[in-house]
């Protein structure tokens, strides 16, 4: 964007405005109220939001992923236990769990 | 003036109060996650011990035991969050069902390791009274705090180190009334053959030699039959003691005092107004020109 192109243009949303700049992503043209800056840009409003909408929604599905993984974790964290006393179990003569090893010989 | 913590005896006798109090639908959702838990664990403690062929089958059979778990734990999260309800007055949120997954989520994330890491605080013994009252804080940890699992991880620990020596107080009685039921249920199990020998005449293997009690699944169905009986009560005052902690903070215990004056202000007003001498000064003065 020129400065000198951005002074004969009119604000996008304020006609009677005259335009301080042009959002890089739209190319429209906008008065100093209508934009903002962000990650170093200057950017018109409508063009702002789609951009954190889709991080949001990035964000979102990422942390998703994550719980879906943190459950599953959770799971195996139980089976790894109950395994353990499942093998733990296996491996105690079965005269100690009917008690016969406590009967006098 | 400072407000301190309850006395843990006090708290006993507020679960206990509130348990009694709570509908059959909240102590219906506590046995509906445990008690299927607790019978697979027999049968898979039974199966391991006594069939020769359990190798086989000691994997599939473990994961249906942690698939249960984690049902038992949800449910469990569920009856808690219904208690906190019942102890603040609060109406069911509208989003109860979806946040319930959220809550359900962070207990099927932290819950499990519990089962190594309460074994091991036990053994160094210092840090299990923490350890325990973080993975009871939890459970009650209210559904804004369940956002994220850092945040529940917060609020949890936050309201588990505080009032350590009620912490222990409570552990203490806890596992006395644990010990009390355990021989309770174990002297009645015991019992229940001589009885039958005794009023009808049927012969058990109990009855002809004592010593076939010694085995280890007697043991198990009485420490689970000794869960199923205590540990709603474990859940209810740790839900208490999370509940007073917070309030120190949120005021909440006090905007709970103040619903059940206001209930019983609108009936001491009612009982007023339904006296008959009342009543008719109140119609009188309503309506003059009657007289």
């Amino acid at each position: 964007m020129t400065i000198p192109n951005a002074i004969h243009q009119r604000c996008f949303y304020h006609e009677f405005r005259e335009a301080a700049c042009r959002c890089p992503i739209c190319r429209r043209y906008f008065c100093r109220e209508c934009v903002t800056e962000h990650d170093d840009r200057v950017l018109c409003v409508e063009c702002l939001k789609t951009i954190v909408a889709g991080q949001a929604a990035r964000l979102g599905g990422a942390r998703r992923v994550l719980r879906a993984l943190l459950t599953v974790a959770g799971v195996l964290t139980a089976w790894l236990f109950f395994y353990t006393i499942g093998r733990t179990l296996l491996l105690i003569p079965s005269a100690v769990h009917d008690g016969t090893v406590w009967e006098s010989k | 003036m400072k407000r301190r913590e309850k006395n843990p005896i006090e708290l006993y006798e507020e679960a206990v109060y509130l348990l009694r109090r709570a509908p059959a639908s909240v102590i219906a959702a506590y046995y509906a996650g445990s008690a299927p838990f607790v019978l697979a664990f027999l049968f898979f403690w039974a199966d391991m011990s006594q069939n020769s062929f359990a190798f086989d089958h000691c994997a599939p059979a473990s994961l249906g035991l942690a698939l249960l778990y984690c049902w038992m734990i949800y449910w469990q999260a569920i009856f808690v969050r219904q208690l906190r309800s019942e102890l603040s007055g609060a109406p069911r949120p509208a989003r109860f069902w979806s946040e319930s997954w959220r809550l359900g989520f962070v207990q099927f994330a932290l819950q499990p390791t519990k089962l190594f890491l309460l074994p091991v605080t036990a053994l160094i013994v210092l840090p299990f009274a923490g350890a325990y009252a973080f993975y009871q804080a939890l459970m009650a940890v209210p559904g804004h705090d369940c956002e994220s699992l850092r945040q529940a991880i917060r609020a949890a620990r936050k309201q588990s180190a505080k009032w350590q020596q009620q912490n222990w107080i409570m552990l203490a009685i806890l596992a006395m009334l644990n010990v009390l039921a355990f021989l309770n249920i174990g002297a009645m199990i015991l019992i229940v053959p001589y009885l039958l020998k005794m009023l009808l005449g049927v012969e058990t293997v109990f009855t002809r030699s004592g010593l076939a009690t010694l085995n280890t699944t007697f043991v198990v169905v009485t420490a689970g039959l000794t869960y199923l009986a205590i540990n709603p009560l474990a859940k209810a005052v740790y839900l208490l003691r999370y509940f007073y902690s917070e309030s120190m903070e949120t005021g909440e215990d006090l905007r709970a005092e103040l619903k059940v004056a206001q209930t019983f202000l609108a009936v001491l007003f009612l009982i007023f107004l339904a006296t008959p001498t009342n009543a008719n000064r109140i119609f009188t003065a309503a309506s003059p020109t009657l007289h």
